[in-house]
């Protein structure tokens, strides 16, 4: 019963959960943080990604492909902080920051010059 | 989500895999079976069964390969020529044709059609053509690509489920308190209590092969589905990236005019055998044969290194001598992402390993069918009190969709698969789009299942396409003695283990379907303990 807490096992008849799975707030909410996931996530990913490739102190094309192999990691993680986080709003936010830090970093590699 | 981090993992879990689960499975399903996809091929081509003894050394059959072209093919640009090995025992040649002279280059075909000739290398007589079909390629080619549609979008939409699954995978890990316990806990017939011991015992057992499988399988698409490395170093230049990422080739050279003799291949072979440690050559292009700049390219057996990027050596065609090692090596990360992929497709793996494999994915089939079964398994109770309550008068919607899709997405999918080799040997051997006509019965019986489990989502639809499926399964030995293939008593005898296997794990599988569709009808299992038998 400890391996899927949101649903505890077995259920006990008495104690139904809170149904807040059905208001518009709560949908409203699930939507934005798919948005956020799916979308926001790519988008920090490929960030993620185009600022290591040009970072790495590697030949070119061993730095493309490290660079996308981390991207790979990073989407899930995004999409996993998403769902984590404890409203929408923080959601977008962490996403967002996160994605200044990258395109920080990413403009400075191209002011100063990276491998490529 | 609401609650704790853990709640909301397990919530995002749910959510994840259950979308597009039953995608998931086709994918897992139809990813497995590749691992046997030579295997597959060769017993949907019966004709190739009577090359299986082939005990030929590597010279003797290349220099029957190199005979054969240059009869055959001796003005084209390129042959290709595929060693035989343990997994088909047959010989390959294949060519280019040469161009046709003075042809307006708008006015020809846009797809070249090779010309190939498949040999039995003890023998040398031509194998009679096999039967028209894409045999074990079309699950290999299903599992990323799907069917009837641009390969483009089959490859998003799987790469889509593929980063779903990654996400599900890695929010069940973090929801998990006792992954360790887990391991050796299953208690059986207690209703929804078995059915997630059951899908956390096919997830934990083979948990690092379902990160493996599914992080690799989006590494060898990642440069479609994350482009944005490539773009910031290579801009437009992507082919520079691709000639960087496996090693320029410089082939396509043009032919010069000037003639000279192919020197004989076999002395070539052995020299590369023997820089290789005495594994063998598997696959071998010849550029321009009969002309002054000719060249060969050897490529080592697959099966003896577990990266894709296979070794490979180049020969100068006319004197024979080896050429100084051509192909840029990767650094470190080009060399992991070879691994990576050659970790994907298996095809390094000995006998043994890839039957490992074979579980393991059968093991994260189970994984995804009995997590779509749980979510109906957890969702019934709720429905049924409600209903008890008076608040609703049928089961809703989507338990019933759920339902339906998971009798046609698992138990369906299970059927569609043996009718396809039944209608490889049925359908006439000869005429046109035989290849497409296998694979439309294998979507019809697929299509007609799905249809009678959405209409119908009940616990004995669920015994009749397991039983229907098992038997299809069961009895394709039986129907490949019949239909002119090696039956078992031949291809034990003879020692050819692909068609044997094949015989044997569809015997296997097939009892097991059919233990299946038994048990569901056996008292022993609680009601509840069904998807779909509630209902």
């Amino acid at each position: 019963m400890h391996s899927i807490p949101a649903d505890p096992l077995p259920p006990s008849p008495h104690k139904a959960r809170p149904r807040a799975a059905a208001s518009p707030a709560y949908r409203a909410g699930v939507a934005a943080r798919a948005i956020a996931a799916i979308g926001g996530g790519y988008l920090l990913a490929a960030l993620s990604t185009r600022a290591l490739a040009l970072a790495l102190p590697l030949s070119p094309v061993d730095s493309v492909v490290a660079a996308t192999l981390t991207g790979l990691v990073v989407y899930p993680c995004a999409i996993m902080w998403c769902f984590a986080a404890a409203s929408a709003a923080r959601a977008w936010l962490g996403l967002a920051g996160a994605s200044a830090l990258v395109a920080i970093v990413l403009l400075l590699v191209r002011t100063f010059g990276g491998a490529a | 989500m609401k609650e704790g981090f853990r709640q909301s993992m397990a919530w995002l879990h749910t959510w994840s895999g259950l979308l597009v689960g039953w995608i998931l499975f086709m994918v897992f399903a139809a990813g497995t079976a590749s691992y046997f996809r030579d295997e597959i091929t060769l017993w949907m081509k019966p004709e190739l069964h009577a090359a299986a003894p082939a005990r030929v050394s590597q010279a003797e059959a290349i220099d029957l390969a190199q005979k054969t072209l240059e009869q055959r093919a001796g003005s084209s640009r390129r042959w290709f020529i595929t060693m035989p090995s343990a997994r088909n025992p047959a010989l390959e040649a294949g060519w280019v044709p040469a161009p046709a002279r003075g042809a307006d280059p708008q006015a020809r075909p846009k797809r070249r059609t090779f010309g190939s000739i498949t040999l039995a290398p003890a023998t040398g007589k031509e194998l009679g053509k096999a039967r028209a079909t894409r045999g074990g390629d079309f699950f290999f080619r299903l599992h990323f690509d799907l069917h009837y549609m641009s390969a483009l979008w089959g490859r998003w939409i799987v790469g889509f489920c593929a980063m779903s699954m990654l996400v599900a995978i890695l929010s069940g890990i973090v929801t998990h308190k006792r992954i360790f316990k887990d391991f050796f806990t299953f208690r059986p017939a207690r209703g929804q209590r078995s059915w997630l011991d059951a899908h956390n015992l096919s997830a934990v057992l083979a948990l690092p092969y379902h990160l493996m499988i599914t992080y690799t399988g989006l590494v060898t698409l990642m440069f479609m589905y994350l482009p944005a490395g490539v773009q910031a170093v290579y801009h437009d230049r992507t082919d520079a990236f691709y000639a960087d990422l496996n090693g320029g080739p410089a082939a396509d050279a043009k032919p010069s005019p000037q003639l000279a003799p192919l020197a004989p291949l076999g002395p070539m072979l052995d020299e590369a055998s023997r820089i290789w440690h005495g594994a063998p050559v598997g696959r071998i292009t010849v550029n321009h044969p009969g002309r002054a700049n000719a060249s060969v390219n050897l490529v080592l057996q697959e099966g003896r290194d577990m990266t894709q990027h296979l070794p490979n050596l180049s020969f100068d065609g006319v004197t024979g001598k080896r050429m100084s090692g051509a192909g840029a090596e990767g650094g470190g990360a080009v060399q992991a992402r070879g691994v990576m992929y050659g970790l994907h497709v298996g095809r390094f793996a000995d006998p043994l390993l890839r039957a490992l494999f074979f579980l393991s994915g059968l093991a994260g089939c189970a994984m995804v069918a009995t997590g779509l079964l749980m979510w109906a398994v957890k969702e019934r109770p709720k429905h049924l009190k409600a209903r008890q309550d008076g608040k609703v008068a049928k089961v809703g919607l989507g338990l019933r969709l759920v339902d339906g899709l998971n009798l046609g997405g698992i138990a369906g999918l299970l059927l569609a698969m043996p009718v396809l080799f039944w209608a490889n040997r049925l359908l006439p051997s000869g005429g046109t789009g035989r290849a497409d006509l296998e694979i439309a019965c294998f979507f019809t019986a697929w299509g007609v299942a799905a249809l009678a489990g959405l209409a119908c989502p009940a616990r004995w639809m669920w015994r009749v396409q397991l039983a229907i499926g098992g038997l299809l399964f069961a009895a394709l030995p039986l129907l490949n003695a019949a239909t002119g293939g090696a039956g078992l008593a031949a291809s034990l005898k003879n020692g050819l283990w692909a068609v044997a296997g094949f015989d044997l794990v569809s015997l296997l599988l097939g009892m097991l379907l059919l233990y299946a569709a038994y048990r569901l009808g056996s008292r022993s299992v609680p009601r509840a303990r069904l998807a779909g038998s509630a209902a």
